[in-house]
C-alpha cells in the first residue's frame, strides 16, 4: 500500500500516457488511410443537385436491363448478368483562364444495409454491342465548357440486388466523394 | 534510517523477473517474421471443386498435358517440353479491379508460371468480372522430365488475383502431374465470358 501511495503520480501518469500513445498512433494511420480513399460519401438522393468538384451533379435516370431481355440479348451482355445504365447531368462552373473541369471516376456500388458489397467498373471498353445516348458522354469531360449528360453503363451479375447506388471519385476531392442511390 | 527489504520480496522479485524474461522469451520465439505475416494466405481445395478466396473464385475442371496445343485463336505453339492445359473458370468476388494476375505451377521446389505466348487464347491475366466468370483454358510450359518426375505427383496449381498475392487469398489445388497422360495435341477453346 505504502509503495502505491508513493508512486500513485507516476502510475496515473502511465495509465494515462501509454493508452494515449496507442490512440494517437492508430488514429494517425487510420486517418492517412481513409484520407486517400473514397470513404466519405455524400448520399444525393433522386432529384437532387450536389455541388460537388466546381460542378453540379443531379442523376437524370437510370433503367436496368435483363441479360435475357430481347434487348440483353441483343446488346450481347453475357450469361448471368444484367446491364445497369445511369446518367447524371453535369455542370460545371465556368473554368477559370487555363482551368478544366475535373476528371473523375464513377462505380456502381451494391449495398447490404449501409456496408458496400461488390462493385463494379465502367462498361465501356468491356466486349457488348451498347450504343450510347445521342449527346452523351461516356466519361467525366474535363474540357466541357457547358453542362453535358455522362452516361455510365455497367454489366453486373444478375444475382445483384436492387440497392445499388453509383459512386463518382474526383481525384482533388478524396476523401469526399458522391453516391446517389438508384 | 535504512530499511532491510524483507527476504520474501527478495524472492517474489526475482521470481517475477524470471516469468517476464519467459514470457519475453515465447513472445520473441513464436512472433512470425516478416515473410510469414505477408505470406498469401492459401485456400484449399480439390480440381473440380470451388474455391473461394477474399475476391476470388475459382473452379478448376480438367487438367491435361500434351506434347503441342492449338488454342481457340488459331495459335500453335512449339515446346521443347510439355503444354500443361489446365480448363478453369474464374470470377472476382466483391470488386472487378482484380486480373488473373497470379497462375502458376508447383512441382517441387520450382514454380512455373501460366504461359502468356498464346494471347488472348488464355484468361491469364484476364481482367475478372464480379459474379460473371471467365471460363477457358491456363497453358503452362513445363520440361517434359519434370512431368515425369516424383515431385510431379505432388504438384500443386495457384491462383490469386493481381500478380503479387502477398496478405491475399491464394487458391491451391495438389495435381498429380505425373499420372496424367500425355496427350499428342489438346486443342482449347476460346475464352468465354459468362455463367456456364
Amino acid at each position: 500500500m505504502t509503495w502505491l501511495r508513493r508512486n500513485w503520480i507516476a502510475l496515473v501518469a502511465v495509465a494515462v500516457l501509454a493508452p494515449a500513445t496507442v490512440g494517437i498512433t492508430f488514429a494517425t494511420q487510420w486517418t492517412e488511410y481513409f484520407g486517400g480513399r473514397a470513404s466519405a460519401p455524400t448520399s444525393v438522393g433522386a432529384g437532387d443537385t450536389a455541388e460537388f468538384a466546381r460542378a453540379d451533379w443531379s442523376l437524370t435516370s437510370s433503367r436496368r436491363i435483363s441479360g435475357t431481355s430481347a434487348e440483353g440479348l441483343e446488346i450481347g451482355l453475357p450469361a448471368g448478368s444484367d446491364l445497369v445504365v445511369v446518367t447524371v447531368r453535369v455542370s460545371p462552373e465556368p473554368p477559370a483562364d487555363g482551368d478544366e473541369t475535373p476528371g473523375c471516376l464513377v462505380r456502381l456500388e451494391e449495398f447490404d444495409g449501409t456496408s458496400v458489397t461488390r462493385s463494379w467498373g465502367d462498361a465501356t471498353l468491356d466486349p457488348i454491342s451498347y450504343t450510347a445516348a445521342e449527346g452523351t458522354h461516356s466519361y467525366c469531360a474535363s474540357d466541357a465548357v457547358g453542362p453535358y449528360t455522362l452516361e455510365s453503363v455497367f454489366v453486373v451479375a444478375s444475382d445483384a440486388g436492387d440497392e445499388l447506388a453509383l459512386s463518382v471519385t474526383v481525384a482533388t476531392e478524396l476523401p469526399r466523394y458522391l453516391s446517389f442511390r438508384l | 534510517m535504512t530499511r532491510t527489504t524483507p527476504r520474501w520480496r527478495q524472492v517474489a522479485n526475482g521470481a517475477g523477473l524470471v516469468v517476464i524474461l519467459v514470457i519475453a522469451g515465447v513472445v520473441a520465439h513464436t512472433t512470425p517474421s516478416e515473410e510469414q505475416q505477408e505470406a498469401a494466405i492459401p485456400v484449399r481445395g480439390q480440381i473440380g471443386e470451388t474455391l473461394d478466396g477474399r475476391n476470388i473464385r475459382a473452379t478448376v475442371d480438367d487438367v491435361r498435358i500434351a506434347e503441342s496445343v492449338e488454342a481457340g485463336n488459331g495459335w500453335a505453339g512449339p515446346t521443347s517440353g510439355v503444354w500443361v492445359v489446365v480448363d478453369a473458370s474464374v470470377e472476382a468476388r466483391v470488386t472487378d479491379l482484380a486480373t488473373l494476375g497470379y497462375a502458376r505451377i508447383k512441382v517441387g521446389d520450382v514454380t512455373y508460371s501460366a504461359s502468356t505466348r498464346p494471347d488472348r487464347a488464355t484468361i491469364a491475366e484476364t481482367g475478372l468480372s464480379v459474379g460473371i466468370p471467365w471460363t477457358g483454358p491456363l497453358m503452362f510450359e513445363l520440361p517434359l522430365p519434370l512431368v515425369s518426375s516424383d515431385a510431379a505427383r505432388h504438384a500443386e496449381l495457384q491462383l490469386a488475383v493481381s500478380n503479387d498475392p502477398r496478405a491475399d487469398s491464394m487458391l491451391v489445388m495438389p495435381v498429380d502431374l505425373y499420372s496424367i497422360e500425355i496427350e499428342k495435341v489438346v486443342e482449347t477453346d476460346q475464352p468465354v465470358w459468362g455463367v456456364r
